[in-house]
């Protein structure tokens, strides 16, 4: 049986890999083209992601070839959180039986439907004779015993206690930024910030996406300070092409540059700071101007912004369920015109 | 390599401005930062030297090589390293120090703790 290694998997579209960390959307708007003059037609229909499969020590599945991009995707670390759910799950159990059927942790065992003790467990708990204590030698020793593709609820487990604590670890991150320290996310009881974290990635569907939307917002307000005045900074991200890189704007530095609003005196008068001037300080080559797109365009969930929108109102209605606003610039192109004189291109890689 | 079919797509002009602007931001963000590690808890030794100069286009990934190279630490026995800014927060591997520095500086420094364990759930 070929062992498939559930870190090895990432994405590529036309030989870019894709960070599995940021919004789909924001993927999609990043590595399609064309959407300057809302001519829609000009996009592709469909989008092309392939799935690669790396090899590390094992032989891969398309023969080794491959390798994982770390250099440019964050490695899936998913051990970790593998054997944290193992010791919850081998704690609950012996618990059960300990306690001679008192449920006595419901909060370690999380809820999670149909972790009534899987095949797998059974027999890692009476290899290792696991009773009672689960201590971190143990688990970290069964790991190697633990069948993942034979169970697929650890699977999704794993990978969704992995992708919480990616998300907690935003949120604490996009809550220091807005408040200067993350004091306001870390006091969220567990439950609470479990709701949290459902209300941000359960998928949307028409009946509950109105709840959800409120319930996310309900959460979002309470690491917000009621008063505009009182915010820090604004989490954004802003992608450029071709580099392989992120600016992530720190409005305090930039607070000089408001010459439009001189009335309002809140917030060092950042908070009037419109997109456009964030983006002409900031990259003034590809925005020569503040009011009109010349060269480059940014675009957030699939829509081109107006660059005359304040970044506050920007963030508080278009932010992603991580708490942060991601944009990405686009170069306006005339497709017809030249696909030569771009030689060299290659030496601005990845890295 | 990265976006280039979107690249093929463009024009002459537009190509020369974004790779003019890829060669500013590269001259004008090649500045350096200073770093401050301390440690979170006693497990782990300290840094004879606990201030480093970084390039602002580092990626975060570089500190962890660094820190893993400098406490001579190995992955086999367990040694990973757990870096945290503002006592909280864990980067990604691939955010950008000049970032990181501009949202998270203390004065004029980065404070990175680190620990052999995770400290900060």
């Amino acid at each position: 049986m070929v062992k498939l290694n559930l870190d090895q998997i990432w994405f590529e579209v036309d030989d870019v890999p894709l960070k599995w960390n940021l919004p789909i959307g924001t993927l999609y708007d990043m590595t399609t083209i064309g959407i300057e003059n809302n001519d829609l037609k000009q996009r592709d229909s469909v989008w092309h992601v392939v799935v690669k499969f790396g090899s590390f020590g094992d032989v891969g599945i398309d023969g080794g070839l491959a390798k994982y991009p770390y250099d440019y995707v964050i490695p899936v670390e998913l051990n970790e959180h593998l054997s944290k759910v193992l010791s919850m799950r081998v704690s609950a159990e012996s618990k059960f039986s300990v306690a001679g059927g008192r449920l006595s942790s419901p909060r370690s065992r999380d809820g999670t439907p149909g972790s009534s003790g899987s095949g797998s467990i059974r027999r890692k708990s009476s290899s290792s004779g696991v009773k009672g204590n689960s201590s971190r030698n143990d688990d970290e020793i069964n790991i190697e015993e633990v069948d993942l593709l034979a169970d697929d609820t650890l699977i999704s487990e794993t990978v969704d206690s992995f992708l919480k604590s990616y998300w907690m670890n935003q949120l604490k991150e996009v809550c220091f930024i807005i408040n200067g320290s993350s004091n306001k996310f870390l006091s969220f009881a567990n439950l609470e910030t479990q709701h949290f974290y459902k209300s941000a990635t359960t998928p949307f569907s028409t009946t509950t996406e109105q709840s959800q939307y409120l319930q996310f917002n309900n959460y979002f307000k309470r690491i917000t300070p009621t008063r505009s005045s009182e915010i820090r900074n604004i989490p954004i991200k802003i992608y450029l092409p071709l580099l392989n890189r992120v600016l992530q704007p720190s409005l305090t530095t930039l607070s000089h540059i408001s010459p439009m609003s001189p009335s309002s005196s809140n917030n060092g008068g950042w908070s009037q700071v419109t997109l456009g001037q964030l983006l002409q300080t900031m990259i003034p080559d590809l925005f020569p101007s503040n009011l009109m797109c010349t060269v480059a365009y940014p675009v957030s969930h699939g829509v081109i912004l107006p660059l005359g929108s304040p970044v506050v109102e920007l963030f508080s209605l278009m932010r992603f369920f991580d708490g942060f606003l991601h944009i990405s610039v686009k170069m306006i192109g005339k497709s017809s015109s030249g696909s030569g004189g771009i030689s060299g291109l290659s030496l601005f890689g990845m890295g | 390599m990265a976006q280039s079919k979107m690249l093929t797509k463009l024009s002459t002009r537009t190509t020369q401005s974004l790779l003019q602007v890829s060669d500013t931001a590269k001259s004008n963000e090649g500045g350096k930062i200073t770093i401050r590690f301390k440690t979170i808890g006693g497990s782990i030794p300290n840094l004879k030297q606990p201030v480093f100069k970084i390039s602002r286009n580092s990626k975060f990934v570089s500190i962890l090589k660094f820190l893993t190279k400098k406490l001579k630490l190995k992955e086999n026995d367990g040694g990973k390293i757990y870096c945290y800014l503002g006592n909280s927060i864990v980067p990604n591997p691939d955010d950008e120090l000049g970032n990181l520095f501009d949202l998270f500086k203390v004065g004029d420094e980065l404070n990175i703790s680190y620990c052999n364990m995770v400290a900060f759930g």
